[in-house]
């Protein structure tokens, strides 16, 4: 797996996963932790599109592959690496929407869900097949899909391991908007634009920083530093 | 029946419920005095004898929030009072009112907005009228929300509405409100205190 990074002007960057031709992960711990860092503080930058390199986003792990790691004495180290990643994409301090074509399965679909907003293609489809196989989601699934879908349709997709369309992940709550594989770029530059197109950088920064301390700080510390981050935005820093 | 506090915001008490009223029609904006008067206030709603507590606005809207053009003035120096332990006495009330040991609703009705969205957010739950609308707009003025809406916005709605509202500052009417979990129920405009007491006298039997 490559992540390919590419700042945009207007501070909207993109991330393509790049395995084709299914983006699979061959490796759980799949970047360097400094890349990522690199990627989500990127100077300049106030939004981040993530996508699949050509037809799909991503179809998580490659199950064979997966089966002979798991033997391997380091797989639960480097598992814990990768879930570590995903934990940064989710505490972001930018907003990151998963541009969603294709299959977007398993890891494929863990790491969409610690995205902020899920933009997918009509035809796409979302599912964690590990479970027919045998297996649960290692990457903290269970854990993103929590306020994201209802209980209900977490318990049901975590357990049955059915495939789903657009249409019915958008009525579990798990897509925000649907729209054509043509129109689905256009559609989330706009939505991104109208977000933080006027927000400066620090701006955004600021406020995402706030959001992701409502779940990491204890209550009064997260009271505290709203006002801290309110003094520096007001006063241009 | 009894009544106290300022001409700004008044507390009464009607049998077992309180009720606090935002009283500055038409919009009820919460300016220094407001904060000042709520802060000297809320040490005394503790230890009132009632079972619940509603917090609503005197006339049509809840509260419009806090004059932009009046925080900006302060924050610029030219009001030293509005300084960040000015603004954390505010956050502090609303946290007051957040950890009071009976349960507590925002009846709202109009415009809910910026401090005044953030002091519904503290409430346990929140009741809306039909013409309800809800936004805090802080970063469309180049500030962002700083009495606890960030804070208290994600569990309630989810982190990916709360990126889109703060960020946006985008206003949601009472429906999506309610789709997205910002209210806990929508009511006819006449019926909203009733509703929100009827909530309370439920929870509290």
């Amino acid at each position: 797996m490559k992540l390919l990074f590419t700042p945009g002007d207007d501070g909207i960057g993109t991330l393509v996963l790049s395995n084709p031709p299914h983006n699979t992960f061959n490796e759980p711990l799949f970047a360097e932790r400094s890349t990522v860092e690199g990627i989500l503080h990127h100077p300049g930058q106030k939004a981040l599109i993530l996508q699949g390199e050509g037809r799909h986003f991503s179809h998580g792990a490659d199950p064979v592959r997966l089966r002979e790691q798991l033997r391997e004495p380091a797989f639960q180290r480097e598992l814990d690496g990768g879930k570590a990643l995903l934990s940064l994409f989710a505490a972001a301090s930018v907003p990151l929407l998963a541009l969603v074509r294709g299959g977007c399965l398993g890891a494929g679909l863990e790491i969409a869900l610690c995205c902020h907003f899920r933009f997918a293609a009509s035809s796409s489809l979302f599912g964690f097949p590990e479970v027919e196989l045998g297996l649960v989601p290692g990457f903290g699934g269970p854990l993103f899909l929590d306020g994201v879908a209802t209980r209900r349709a977490a318990v049901d997709l975590l357990l049955s391991g059915r495939m789903i369309g657009a249409a019915e992940a958008h009525g579990l709550g798990i897509v925000d908007r649907v729209c054509t594989a043509a129109a689905l770029d256009q559609s989330a530059r706009e939505y991104l634009q109208a977000l933080v197109g006027k927000r400066t950088v620090s701006q955004v920064r600021a406020v995402m920083e706030s959001l992701n301390n409502a779940r990491r700080l204890p209550l009064a510390d997260a009271l505290q530093r709203e006002t801290e981050l309110f003094m520096g935005v007001a006063r241009g820093e | 029946m009894g009544s106290e506090g300022s001409p700004r915001l008044v507390v009464e008490q009607d049998g077992g419920i309180a009720r606090l009223v935002l009283d500055a029609p038409p919009r009820n904006e919460m300016d220094e005095d407001f904060f000042r008067t709520l802060a000297a206030l809320v040490g005394t709603l503790a230890g009132l004898p009632v079972r619940g507590l509603v917090i609503h606005g005197a006339g049509r809207h809840f509260s419009s929030g806090a004059d932009i053009n009046a925080l900006k003035a302060g924050l610029a120096g030219v009001q030293p009072a509005l300084a960040p332990q000015a603004l954390f006495a505010a956050t502090s009330s609303f946290q007051t009112i957040a950890e009071l040991p009976y349960p507590t609703v925002a009846a709202v009705g109009g415009c809910c907005l910026g401090s005044g969205l953030e002091l519904a957010l503290a409430c346990r739950w929140r009741v809306a009228a039909a013409n309800a609308v809800f936004a805090l707009p802080e970063t469309s003025f180049d500030l962002m929300p700083g009495c606890g809406g960030t804070v208290r916005l994600p569990p309630l709605v989810g982190r990916g509405r709360a990126v889109d509202l703060v960020l946006s500052g985008r206003f949601v009417d009472a429906g999506e409100a309610r789709e997205i979990g910002l209210v806990d129920a929508v009511v006819d405009r006449r019926g909203l205190l009733g509703a929100a007491r009827r909530l309370l006298e439920r929870v509290a039997a």
